[in-house]
Formats: C-alpha cells, sequence, structure tokens
C-alpha cells in the first residue's frame, strides 16, 4: 500500500523509488512519499525493513535502481552537495561519525566543506554548540563525551551546515534515560524551531507522541502512513512494538512530562 | 569511554600555548639541533629553559614520565650499551665484562640529548591543540609538489581521532575474550589471531560508517583552510630561540 500525505509545501518527494542491493536482494520497492516542510515525521519498522536505506536515498549515499528522489525541488543525483547540505544526517553510531580531534573541530568539519569563510565557520560552529548546549566542551575530546552528548555533538555537527531537514537514524539505540531524554529534547526543539524532521525507529514510544505523521515500513515497502493516532494499534502487525499505553487503551504521554 | 594518554594537548593560558604552531616547531626542530651539537654546560642550560617552559606549560611531570617509561627504559639501555663497547677505562666489571668510564659520560650526553628531543616534543603536543598541528602540518606541506597536503591533513587528524576509538574496542574485545577463557590458550600467536581477526573487523566497519559520515557532510579536498597567524610574539619567541642556539654553541 503506497499513501501520499496531502501537504501545501512538500521539501522531499519520493516517486517510484526501489533500490536493488549488490546480492539481488530489494532494500526497497515502489516507495512514493512527499514530505511536508516544517513536518514531523516517524518512520517505523522491524530490523532490516528498508529504514536506512530510505535516508541514505535521501542526500544521495545512495542512488536509486529506479526512481527519484528530490530535495527542496532539485533532483537529490542532479546537485549532491546542495541535497547534503539541505538536508543533515545525524547517524546511529555516534561514535564513527567524530571526525574532529575537538568538540570544536567536530562541528567546524561540515562548513570547512563548504568553503566558508572562517569568520562564518567560527560563527556556525559556536552557535550550532550553543543550540546544542555543547559550548562549553569546544575544547575537549569528542571522546570523552557521554552518550547523550556524543548525540548532541552530531546534531551540532549537522546544524553547522545549516539543512532544512534533519535526519535521525534511531536517535535513541545505546543510551541511557537521561541520554534519551536530552536527545528527544532536542529534537523536538529542532521542530519548533522550524526544521523538517525524520526520525527512523523500530521503538516509537519514546518520540511518537511528539510525531504528526507516522509511516510504517516492511520489506521495503510502505505499509501504512497516516497520523499516529489511528495507526498506534496496527503497528505490532508489522513488527514494530505498541507503547504500552496504547495496550491498555490510554494515551501515549511524552518523555519529556 | 576512552582513557587518554597524559601526552596529549591540555588547554592553558601560557606563552607557548599562545605562540604560532609554525613557530613552535621551528623551535623543536633548532632545540634539536642544538641538542646534537651541544656539550654538558649548553645541554644544562637547554635542561632549564625546557623545564621552565615544562613549569609555564603546568606539564603534569608524573603522569607523563609514566606515560615515557618505555623511552626511559630504551635510553638506559643506549646507555649500557655505549658504556660497555666504549673502549676505556674500566668503571665496573662483572664476568669479565667492563663498562667504560668514557663510555657511560659518552652514553649519558647521548641519552641526555635524546631525553631533551623527547621532552621539547612532549611540550610542543601538550602546549599545541590537535587543529593547529594539523595547520601547521598542511603549511609545511603546501610547498612539496605532488603533495595532497589537505588530504594528508585530513588523515592526519582521523589518526588522533580514532586512537582512542580503537584502543577502546581492542579492550572490549579483550575483555569479551577473557570472560570465555582465552587466557586458558598458551600459544601467544594463537591468542593474537583471535583477538586481531575480530578488532580489524570492528575497525574496517566503523571506517565504513566514518566515510559515510563525511560524505553526508559534504567532505571535499577543496576545503577552507586553517587560519595561522604569526605576530609580534611569535617573531620574539623564535629570535629568543636563535639566541640560545647561538648561547650554547658558544659555551
Amino acid at each position: 500500500m503506497t499513501l501520499t500525505m496531502e501537504t501545501a509545501v512538500d521539501i522531499i518527494t519520493i516517486e517510484n523509488l526501489s533500490h536493488r542491493f549488490a546480492d539481488g536482494r530489494f532494500g526497497l520497492q515502489a516507495i512514493d512519499l512527499a514530505i511536508a516542510a516544517g513536518s514531523f515525521v516517524v518512520i517505523c519498522g522491524p530490523n532490516g525493513s528498508g529504514k536506512t536505506t530510505l535516508l541514505r536515498h535521501l542526500n544521495g549515499l545512495l542512488q536509486p535502481t529506479t526512481g527519484s528522489v528530490t530535495v527542496d525541488g532539485v533532483a537529490v543525483a542532479a546537485d549532491l552537495r546542495r541535497a547534503r547540505q539541505r538536508v543533515g544526517m545525524v547517524f546511529q553510531d555516534a561514535d564513527s561519525q567524530i571526525v574532529g580531534e575537538t568538540v570544536y573541530n567536530d562541528v567546524a568539519f561540515g562548513p570547512e566543506n563548504l568553503g566558508l569563510a572562517r569568520v562564518e565557520i567560527d560563527r556556525r560552529v559556536r552557535r550550532a554548540l550553543a543550540d546544542v548546549g555543547l559550548e562549553h566542551f569546544a575544547d575537549q575530546s569528542p571522546h570523552r563525551l557521554s552518550g547523550g552528548e556524543k548525540r548532541r555533538l552530531a546534531i551540532a555537527g549537522v546544524l553547522a551546515m545549516g539543512p532544512r531537514v534533519i535526519v535521525f537514524d534511531e536517535p535513541f539505540s545505546n543510551l541511557d534515560f537521561p541520554g534519551v531524554k536530552q536527545v528527544l529534547q532536542q529534537i523536538v526543539d529542532l521542530h519548533r524551531a522550524g526544521h523538517t524532521v525524520l526520525v527512523t525507529t523500530h521503538d516509537i514510544e519514546k518520540i511518537i507522541p511528539h510525531a504528526e505523521r507516522l509511516i510504517v515500513i516492511q520489506g521495503g515497502r510502505i505499509q501504512r502512513d497516516g497520523p499516529p493516532r489511528t495507526l498506534l494499534t496496527e503497528v505490532e502487525r508489522f513488527g514494530v512494538r505498541a507503547p504500552c499505553a496504547v495496550k491498555w487503551g490510554r494515551e501515549v504521554t511524552s518523555w519529556l512530562s | 569511554m576512552a582513557e587518554l594518554t597524559a601526552v596529549a594537548f591540555t588547554s592553558g593560558q601560557s606563552l607557548l600555548h599562545h605562540l604560532d604552531p609554525r613557530v613552535k616547531l621551528a623551535l623543536v626542530a633548532l632545540l634539536g639541533l642544538t641538542a646534537m651539537q651541544a656539550a654538558a654546560p649548553g645541554l644544562g642550560l637547554l635542561s632549564m629553559a625546557l623545564l621552565s617552559a615544562g613549569l609555564c606549560v603546568r606539564l603534569p611531570f608524573g603522569r607523563v614520565l609514566g606515560e615515557m617509561r618505555y623511552l626511559l627504559l630504551l635510553v638506559a639501555l643506549v646507555w649500557v650499551v655505549r658504556g660497555l663497547v666504549t673502549p676505556g677505562d674500566a668503571l665496573i666489571t662483572v664476568a669479565g665484562v667492563s663498562l667504560s668510564r668514557q663510555g657511560a659520560i659518552e652514553g649519558a650526553l647521548i641519552c641526555w640529548r635524546l631525553l631533551l628531543i623527547a621532552a621539547a616534543g612532549t611540550l610542543f603536543v601538550c602546549s599545541t591543540r590537535p587543529a593547529a598541528i594539523k595547520a601547521a602540518a598542511q603549511w609545511l606541506l603546501k610547498p612539496i609538489p605532488l603533495v595532497p597536503e589537505k588530504r594528508v591533513a585530513v588523515m592526519l587528524s582521523l589518526v588522533v581521532g580514532f586512537i582512542p576509538v580503537i584502543l577502546n574496542q581492542t579492550r572490549e574485545t579483550l575483555d569479551a575474550q577473557r570472560a570465555r577463557g582465552i587466557e586458558n590458550r598458551r600459544n601467544p600467536a594463537a591468542r593474537l589471531a583471535r583477538l586481531a581477526i575480530p578488532v580489524l573487523r570492528r575497525i574496517f566497519a566503523d571506517a565504513e560508517k566514518l566515510t559515510l559520515a563525511m560524505e553526508s557532510r559534504c567532505y571535499s579536498e577543496d576545503r577552507s583552510d586553517p587560519a595561522l597567524s604569526a605576530g609580534r610574539r611569535d617573531w620574539l619567541a623564535l629570535a629568543a630561540g636563535l639566541s640560545l642556539w647561538l648561547l650554547v654553541l658558544l659555551t
């Protein structure tokens, strides 16, 4: 089943997207999707369902076998640099995306790649660090940060590039409760600041009270797409655990409340 | 979380912290040259200068000496070998093997020089941000033809950044193998192979993830250049280094 939400301004448009791996398996099949600017979308599905494969097409890390992906009106394949600047991606493993020897240098990596002037790089880095509350760690080694702080550093690295869309791949994996709350607050704040937010997860309980749209993916195909409230009772059919509150007939509450 | 070495940058406000990394590199090179040519009084003078610099930088002397224990062992070995192979008056004789007085003195001078060079390098590393070292290396490599200085600088930065990650992964894998009784195997080669294969597999997997993360942040070799500027203070420091070199040569 392929569903597309009707919206006035779509920042991401995916048409008939399929991706076939080198071994012949399909990672994605016939995906049609439109993501509205400023929306908060959760993409859920079990391991191997195609969530990460889908995300990697949004900034050209993977190329479609068939179909197309358009970001802000321009095909991703036509201008990879633009797509990667517009769609910031925060990966699941925070440790293996650290590039700099200090927190400051790590955040500066993206703006340096954009060839910006030093003054502008410094302005962006300081602002991004302040936005995620890591300004006091600028000179510290990133490897000395806690799990939640590393994830926030990854967010700062993406923010410094000035993206319109921020994509999170399993943002809560391997985090303790305070770490989850820190990262969740960050995601909610980014959405409030006007960013389009896409989160993939197989554990929807932590994020779903804040989402405006839920997309369920399984076997590389979109199975359900709609407002979370209408879909939560169905998700277990597709290998995703429903929040406990739904099983008890209650409303799902935010981890931040 | 990774335990980091004491021989690493520590932020501070000393003169050395504020010097241009290129000037500091030049001073380290100058000190190395001076030490190789100096006799005992000159080495004494250099030692005083380095000790003062170490105090200014607030170098954690105890921890640094601990980190340098293997170098100290090597230096001690150099001294013993020099004493044994240099002919001269016997200072100590054990089982027919003599340590000569001349060899002991020559060995001590060589070891002193080696330790001074190591100390200068340590001071440089402890007072210079890794990014500044990277910037200085990039600046030095720029005039050399066929050397992609920006790529080398990024590689340097990645190596420095990934050492704690690799150490952590090695420790975790080792702990997991100890928990399953690897220590019962006597053959060290087999133990090493059992450790190396999973560690290398994880390193390659992480390298692939890092490549994706770099790509998604628009990695390109056409990057902004690092900011470096040498001012009056840097030229004064260089002049002081040259004066010390002349003074040591004359003593």
